[in-house]
């Protein structure tokens, strides 16, 4: 492929111009049908845009021509991931560790597939794979903290989320792991900074407004004090279930009133940061 | 100058813009338009006058309350809603050339196909003078350094604000108007005093904007006599590219009917009707985004206006 095309198209998607990448795309297919190249590079854009099933049909073209394009797979094995096809990722990760096993993002991946099913041990092994292949890469570093802070292991937290400023400071997905690894220790004035951080750099993303929204609700001590019990579950779930059936076979009525103060707390919360972020007009969101 | 040659100046508007074929400027004439050619838009109009071109045409005025003419204007808004005619009717408003700098031009400079950089283009514009450098998409050559990770797109970034800051020295009657989609990419450094420091919001067309762009769009071609007014009722937060569509639609599926029949048909309230039906505003993507950015990452307050035309206007 001419390095001029790839570099005007790579140019193109990075400044978000889907419909001219595209247009230069078809140029490019149509003069080189062979190259696989082409064909993720559609990929990506219809990746970009959010639109899966055009991206799986570009990928599958790009394979077609070479069973190991390195886009075509970091597309397929991400696009399982964003889906949460988690049978379908594993089983795609698995093959990508083989073909490419020098390549961190798998790893990353792979570890963010581990946390969320709280297998954060097994997380961390992962994702010191792809430290040992990225040592710098601040989203990495921040990643790490995260998992860390999970861990209760606070001092490492704090350290790997100082190496990870220390390499990026505009990128809202570092600073969202910032921001939660600062949560789980308690920190919830820096996580909210970082929230911010976050929001100011990626306010179109929806989980980052989510998380930042969710922030403003935990700045209240009483919404706090009624979140705790979740706390406790993603610390332990098996005795937090059994200390819940015994409190409520023996307290029934105050575990009735929890709840409601539960549901209380948490719209009145909503409603005082929607005022404070969008005022009284509730068209806004 | 004879009088034939005042009278073409007047008509005609000098373009040099890139060709992406022959990888060069070229230079062309079309016609000229000028605010009364623009429907609407009367707010904006007002707004570029008093903070660009009445300083341009009057400075003393505005040199007698401390306020230099200069500094260039950056216009913004959803797509498809006049930017680019704007700028042109602002070239013609106070009869200057027009160097057109698009995204195939500032992609040639980042790849490096063209042996044309932005200098160039600078130069050229000033050899034109008085002349509009109009540079459209600027958020793809001004976008955040930080942003960036190549250095030659860092440069590109920094010669644009070498080549602005010479507005004083060199680029006396070079008047220079960027339009960008998506202001909030722009590098901050692009926003200060003698550089984009006029920020212009560029709406989508009201209801009576609405049925003049309709009507220019269905003018010449056949047809029975047209509501438009009602399709403009039913067209709110429509650019004038999305009516364009509107139309485009509709020709299609008359023309169709034409072929098929044998006859020349016209252009139906109901064709329109159907037309319609099958488009959606493409604005409303790009005010879901600038709600966002206005809401949360808008230090300086730059985008209440487009919170306020989403409350007004009850944009969703």
């Amino acid at each position: 492929m001419n390095v001029q095309t790839t570099s005007a198209i790579n140019q193109l998607i990075q400044w978000g111009k889907y419909k001219e990448a595209i247009e230069e795309i078809e140029k490019y297919i149509q003069n080189d049908p062979e190259e696989s190249l082409g064909y993720a590079l559609m990929a990506k854009v219809y990746t970009q845009k959010d639109d899966y099933d055009k991206a799986i049909y570009w990928v599958e073209e790009a394979l077609k021509k070479d069973p190991e394009d390195a886009l075509a797979w970091e597309l397929q094995v991400s696009i399982a991931y964003t889906q949460e096809k988690w049978r379908e990722f594993n089983r795609l990760v698995d093959d990508a560790f083989r073909i490419f096993p020098t390549e961190s993002h798998f790893y990353y991946l792979k570890a963010n597939e581990l946390s969320s099913r709280m297998k954060f041990k097994e997380a961390m092994e992962q994702m010191e794979q792809a430290l040992r292949i990225s040592p710098k890469y601040a989203l990495y570093l921040a990643n790490y903290s995260y998992l860390l802070a999970h861990l209760n292991e606070k001092e490492g937290s704090l350290q790997y989320e100082k190496r990870a400023l220390q390499e990026e400071v505009e990128d809202s997905s570092v600073f969202m792991y910032l921001a939660w690894s600062a949560d789980r220790r308690g920190d919830h004035k820096i996580a909210l900074s970082y929230f911010e951080n976050a929001i100011r750099l990626n306010p179109n993303n929806n989980q980052v407004r989510d998380e930042y929204l969710e922030s403003l609700q935990k700045q209240y001590f009483f919404y706090r004090m009624l979140i705790y019990p979740s706390k406790m579950f993603a610390k332990n779930r098996y005795l937090f279930l059994v200390l819940w059936l015994v409190a409520a076979f023996l307290f029934r009525p105050l575990i009735l009133l929890f709840i409601v103060l539960y549901i209380a707390s948490h719209w009145l919360t909503k409603l005082l940061v929607h005022v404070k972020i969008f005022g009284w007009s509730f068209s806004q969101r | 100058m004879s009088s034939k040659d005042k009278n073409e100046k007047r008509k005609n508007l000098k373009v040099i813009q890139f060709d992406k074929d022959k990888n060069t400027l070229i230079e062309s004439s079309q016609p000229k338009e000028t605010f009364e050619d623009v429907g609407g838009l009367d707010e904006v109009k007002k707004k570029i006058k008093m903070s660009f071109i009445l300083p341009l045409q009057q400075p003393e005025f505005f040199q007698a309350y401390g306020k230099e003419a200069g500094g260039s204007l950056l216009l913004y808004g959803p797509p498809g809603c006049g930017k680019t005619y704007l700028a042109k009717a602002i070239a013609g408003e106070i009869d200057a050339n027009f160097v057109h700098l698009e995204l195939q031009a500032i992609l040639s400079m980042y790849v490096g196909q063209s042996e044309h950089n932005l200098h160039d283009v600078f130069e050229k514009a000033r050899e034109q003078k008085p002349c509009v450098l109009f540079i459209d998409e600027l958020d793809a050559l001004g976008g955040n350094r930080h942003n960036m990770r190549q250095h030659h797109e860092r440069m590109l970034v920094n010669q644009l604000l070498i080549e602005l800051d010479g507005l004083h020295s060199f680029n006396e009657q070079v008047y220079v108007i960027g339009a960008t989609n998506t202001p909030w990419y722009l590098d901050p450094a692009l926003r200060r005093p003698g550089r984009f420091n006029h920020l212009v919001f560029i709406p989508p067309p009201t209801l009576e904007e609405r049925e003049t762009i309709l009507s220019l769009k269905a003018q010449g071609k056949p047809q029975e006599s047209l509501n438009l007014n009602k399709l403009a009722k039913k067209t709110n937060h429509f650019s004038g590219a999305d009516l364009g569509q509107v139309i485009q639609d509709a020709i299609d599926v008359v023309l169709q009917k034409s072929l098929e029949v044998g006859e020349l048909l016209p252009l139906t309230n109901d064709s329109l009707l159907k037309a319609l039906k099958g488009r959606k505003p493409t604005t409303l993507e790009w005010f879901s985004s600038a709600k966002n950015y206005a809401t949360f990452s808008d230090v300086n307050k730059d985008y209440q206006q487009v919170l306020d035309y989403i409350h007004e206007n009850k944009v969703k």
